[in-house]
């Protein structure tokens, strides 16, 4: 149950897709490449299983960190070469990379800990 | 309305109090020019202002930012002293010092650390809260 619990409760990452307000990956063709065993149907494409679509939050929430991450570099680089970027600019955008790369490890942590706890089921 | 708009609004309030510094600074340099960027005598430096808006940052229209939208000159008539000796007098003898009131400015720059500090301290306190939620996945 506590397994469970955890990943069900790991699900809030969706919040993150507001970080940048990038568009959101398509569900229905997301969810079938995660997940090719569950086959999409057409009439139900504005419901999904859960499961395809935490992986979805997940794979979105990663990917937004990704660029994120990856924003933070080049407005680094762009201050140290003299650019016009301001000081408090750099640092923020740094500080929310570094509250979304802590966000991602603890939502790792919990994914670990929910399958190992599952891995460890008296069978 | 995620805690990065928070620190979004942080920053956008930042900038603005930078940009107001950066006026004030200007117009403290210039407290006593007497001539335009191109070297035009008789017309001395004006006063500047910046105009601020309010501008919607977040998914949320209540949680608003800054912006500045302008700057303005001020319309206060130019300090007028008797200086004959002066290359840049009129044909009285007089010249035309710029409309800065350097009190006036000194406490605007006041103002502009002080507001600057304040931002920043919101935002400090809106990445605490989002380090502070990170702490409740803790066991």
């Amino acid at each position: 149950m506590n397994a469970i619990g955890a990943i069900s409760g790991v699900s809030g990452i969706s919040g993150i897709s507001g970080i940048s307000g990038a568009s959101s990956v398509s569900p229905v063709s997301g969810a079938s490449t995660i997940n090719g065993a569950g086959a999409v149907d057409g009439s139900a494409a504005g419901t999904q299983a859960p499961g395809d679509s935490f992986l979805n939050s997940l794979n979105d929430a990663f990917g937004q960190l990704n660029g994120q991450l990856n924003a933070t570099d080049a407005s680094i680089s762009s201050f140290a070469a003299g650019g016009s970027a301001d000081l408090h600019t750099v640092m923020l955008q740094m500080e929310e990379a570094s509250v979304s790369l802590k966000t991602a490890v603890d939502v790792r942590d919990k994914l670990l800990e929910a399958y190992s706890d599952i891995m460890r089921t008296q069978l | 309305m995620s805690v990065f708009d928070t620190i979004r609004i942080a920053a956008s309030g930042l900038t603005a109090q930078r940009l107001r510094m950066d006026i004030a600074a200007s117009n403290l340099a210039n407290a006593q020019t007497t001539r335009t960027q191109n070297g035009q005598a008789g017309q001395p430096y004006q006063e500047e202002a910046v105009v601020f808006q309010a501008q919607q940052m977040g998914p949320m229209a209540a949680a608003q930012g800054v912006s500045a939208v302008a700057v303005v000159k001020s319309t206060r008539p130019n300090t007028r002293v008797y200086d004959p000796g002066n290359p840049d007098a009129d044909q009285n003898g007089f010249v035309n010092y710029p409309n800065v009131d350097v009190a006036s400015e000194m406490t605007d720059m006041m103002g502009a650390a002080r507001s600057y500090q304040v931002n920043a301290t919101v935002a400090q306190a809106a990445k605490q809260q989002a380090l502070d939620a990170l702490d409740l996945g803790k066991a």
